[in-house]
């Protein structure tokens, strides 16, 4: 049996996650008085790349940013994008903090679950839900534009879990998060693949990316250990080429350096 | 054909956010916070000078000293800010749920600060009906704010604590006997306004996509503006003020455009 290589994509998430909890901390810690050294004030809002995306529509017609969205935001939304456009929505597989702790989780829901994991709910059921998100995509962009507010921002998870100690956040929120984290322990990503707006948004770029998952039917051995080992669930054993689904988050799992036994199979190409 | 392995995929994606981020600081491109500089009045008298309205919770009060001049012993004595370690670092959204809201509805937070800062440095402002003063900013604004009878009045009526009877008795201020500041005013030249509420009423609230489901046409509008009216779903208040034209003067126009089509 090959040997997987080194799981490097958990040290880059981990490094996000640590990064962003650290500006978190620092925020609540602003409010006492005390400041960690090398962060400056920067609120969750203005490191979040959907920020500049569902600012889009006021800066265009208004010539102003949403509030509590900056810069920043736009700029992350442009290498959030860069990289889609490259890669697919790797910032959802690499970067995202909320898929870093839904993984988490996930790995406990394993334990307790083996081979149930994640294959719980019918795929009938499945394949509808999965479009659920860009209905919360479409009722996100048309509330931001009518109102000018964040219009998500009582419902998104990730903010409420680098704000649990804020009196800033809906309870809304805190029950959206709750649900996701126990929905972690059945199923995996449960808030990439029903739920996220900008996961919705960045997903689009699977049926165009330029480097694109691979499969080679000729050397493919058929044993399905892609599909096994994809969070998403997506069916990588059947596709005659490239892998165009629009859940896809590039965390290259089910690639020959991981769960592909087969070298040259599944990999990232042009 | 060009492969990209998972070790390659983690530097570009580290190397694609440093680049991103530290070229954009390089362009000075990369803001995390608002500039805390308040919009500027563009027409009338006060033109060029900060406009309070545009003052934001993320503000502390150091940058409303700073875009006003108004001591800051004053400004932290008004809101109960003074014992706070660093009252400059204080910021203005912390007022919310500060103070409880009284039992004739006051409220205190962002847009009381506004109303502080306008009153204190003789500029117009509208401020919301419910918008109430902590008493001890009342004191000091009738003491040293440059305010007539009918502005002391209205600096009682909202003085947050204040028995019912005394806020009827101080001629609440209205569109109509708007209490004037003595120092000049732009535009329509008045200080406080209470908000109407009753229907088909322009309010701080109120969109443009209200105005004109309220019968105006578009180009009435933009004449009253004096240029495009920006998105629809846009409050008028706030376009406004990003515009650096006082709400009250383009209120009393648009007000008079709704009228008309009743």
């Amino acid at each position: 049996m090959r040997k997987k290589s080194f799981p490097i994509r958990r040290v880059v998430q981990i490094a996000f996650f640590v990064l962003i909890a650290l500006i978190s901390v620092n925020n609540g810690l602003l409010k006492a008085g005390v400041q960690i050294p090398p962060l400056s004030e920067v609120s969750l809002h203005a490191i979040c790349p959907f920020g500049g995306v569902v600012s889009i529509y006021q800066v265009v017609t208004a010539a102003a940013f949403v509030k509590k969205v900056h810069q920043a935001s736009f700029i992350l939304m442009g290498i959030g994008l860069l990289l889609a456009l490259l890669f697919g929505p790797v910032f959802c597989g690499w970067v995202c903090p909320m898929g870093t702790v839904q993984e988490w989780i996930g790995k406990l829901g394993k334990k307790i679950l083996g081979k149930r994991y994640n294959r719980l709910i019918p795929a009938s059921l499945d394949r509808v839900l999965r479009y659920l998100r860009y209905a919360v995509l479409v009722w996100v962009l048309v509330m931001t534009a009518l109102t000018g507010k964040l219009a998500f921002e009582a419902y998104d998870p990730y903010y409420t879990l680098f704000n649990l100690w804020s009196s800033e956040v809906a309870w809304t929120g805190y029950a959206i998060l709750a649900a996701t984290l126990v929905l972690s322990l059945f199923v995996e990503r449960p808030f990439c693949k029903y739920g996220c707006p900008y996961g919705a948004v960045l997903g689009i770029f699977n049926l165009f990316r330029i480097f694109s998952i691979k499969r080679n039917p000729p050397t493919c051995t058929d044993c399905k250990a892609c599909d096994k080992a994809c969070p998403m669930n997506i069916v990588v054993s059947d596709k005659k080429g490239r892998v165009r689904d629009h859940q896809c988050i590039t965390c290259m799992e089910c690639t020959s350096e991981r769960a592909c036994p087969v070298a040259e199979t599944v990999e990232v190409k042009l | 054909m060009m492969r990209v392995k998972s070790g390659a995929m983690a530097l570009i994606v580290v190397i694609v956010f440093v680049a991103g981020i530290g070229g954009s600081m390089a362009f000075n491109l990369w803001k995390t916070t608002s500039d805390k500089e308040p919009a500027k009045y563009r027409e009338g008298a006060l033109a060029g000078k900060a406009n309070p309205a545009d003052i934001r919770g993320s503000y502390a009060l150091s940058d409303i000293v700073a875009a006003f001049d108004v001591p800051l012993a004053d400004l932290a004595r008004a809101f109960g800010a003074e014992k706070e370690k660093d009252p400059a670092a204080f910021q203005v959204k912390s007022l919310e749920g500060r103070f409880p809201v009284d039992a004739s509805g006051k409220e205190i937070g962002t847009d009381s600060v506004r109303l502080f800062v306008a009153l204190y440095r003789g500029l117009p402002i509208t401020a919301a009906a419910n918008t109430g003063l902590p008493a001890a900013a009342a004191e000091i604004l009738l003491a040293k704010a440059p305010l007539d009878a009918a502005g002391i009045a209205d600096v009682k009526a909202r003085t947050a604590g204040a028995v019912a009877g005394a806020a009827a008795t101080a001629a609440p201020a209205t569109a109509a006997s708007a209490p004037a500041a003595k120092e000049p005013a732009a535009g329509s030249g008045t200080a406080t306004k209470t908000e109407p509420t009753a229907d088909r009423t322009i309010k701080g609230s109120t969109t443009f996509q209200n105005i004109l489901d309220w019968g105006a046409a578009k180009q009435d509008i933009e004449k009253v503006l004096g240029g495009p009216m920006g998105a629809a779903s846009t409050v008028v208040k706030d376009f406004a003020t990003a515009k650096g034209i006082e709400f009250s003067t383009v209120k009393t126009a648009l007000q008079a455009l709704v009228d008309a089509k009743k």
